[in-house]
């Protein structure tokens, strides 16, 4: 059976929530996601597309406790797992795959 | 309330639109770190704005979840709301007929597309009434809807949308049936959204006490 695939705004936060390791809850995630990005994803769309990664098996979340920053409401914090440690190195191995090649026959500032 | 606290209303809104608790709770509780990040930052007022903005943006996620975690169960309660919520407004309508009948001795629909004088006058008091029937209708059935307040009013609001645009026949024009029915979606939303900021309200007080 083949692995489930990856989307670009799958993987775009899978590499943010690995990156951001202990801290990778939705707020940070985003933040992280729309600097990288230059786009602004609203909240609803980062918790979406997380647990599409969570049906897949390719993050696990847990709730914090409560904290008054937010209200008295907990933070769900995700952390990559070992499928998504190998659906990460083979998204970069395919890009690495489809681009090889390709910098030396562009022009540099292209019109 | 504080300036670094989030708009209650705007999440008492957004906690009544029936999606799974892990996800009201965290997107309310991401919007609002954010929001005490925001006040310092930009100030309270952009803060707001920034608020109200990306809570509008959550909606369409959050009834989307409520949608798909749907079981069949569920759609038979939401279909019992929509029968008693609908009765309630059926029964307001009528006893708005009967006042009017027995005042003016002509119902008020045949009054309002008479063209004679006034009869604009007419139509915005039908229109005014519909909003009152609706906000009544929208309230029963976010206190019926529990699960769901705000999504359970939704439903009502377009189910009878569809029944006032196709039901009320072509000897009523289209602009005061489209407006009716726009009128009637908005009451129902209004009310929907007050009951589900009393009753959160009111859960908020109890816990705290």
């Amino acid at each position: 059976m083949s692995s489930p695939t990856l989307g670009a705004l799958e993987l775009t936060i899978l590499l943010a929530v690995a990156r951001l390791g202990d801290e990778a809850y939705g707020l940070a995630v985003r933040r992280d996601v729309s600097a990288r990005t230059g786009r602004d994803y609203s909240v609803g769309a980062i918790y979406t597309t997380l647990e599409r990664l969570e049906t897949k098996g390719f993050v696990v979340t847990r709730m914090t406790e409560p904290l008054p920053t937010r209200g008295g409401r907990s933070r769900r914090q995700f952390t990559v797992t070992a499928a998504g440690q190998r659906a990460i190195r083979h998204a970069e191995r395919v890009a690495m795959s489809v681009w090889a090649g390709v910098g030396t026959s562009l022009n540099p500032e292209p019109a | 309330m504080s300036d670094s606290s989030a708009p209650r209303r705007a999440e008492l809104i957004l906690d009544a639109l029936g999606a799974d608790t892990y996800l009201r709770e965290v997107v309310i509780g991401d919007l609002a770190e954010e929001f005490a990040l925001r006040v310092k930052w930009d100030g309270p007022v952009a803060a707001r704005r920034w608020y109200y903005r990306e809570s509008l943006r959550a909606v369409p996620y959050l009834l989307r979840d409520w949608w798909r975690g749907l079981r069949r169960n569920d759609v038979g309660y939401l279909a019992g709301v929509l029968a008693l919520s609908s009765m309630s407004l059926i029964a307001l309508e009528y006893v708005l007929q009967l006042m009017v009948k027995r005042t003016l001795g002509v119902p008020l629909e045949i009054l309002a597309r008479s063209g004679e004088a006034g009869s604009v006058v007419l139509a915005a008091l039908m229109l005014s009434w519909t909003l009152i029937d609706g906000a009544f209708a929208g309230y029963v059935a976010a206190r019926l809807g529990r699960r769901a307040p705000l999504p359970s009013a939704l439903s009502l609001g377009v189910a009878w949308m569809g029944l006032m645009i196709l039901a009320q026949g072509h000897a009523v024009p289209l602009w005061f049936r489209a407006a009716n029915a726009a009128t009637l979606m908005a009451g129902i939303f209004a009310g929907g959204v007050i009951r589900a900021c009393r009753a959160s309200a009111r859960t908020v007080t109890t816990a705290l006490e």
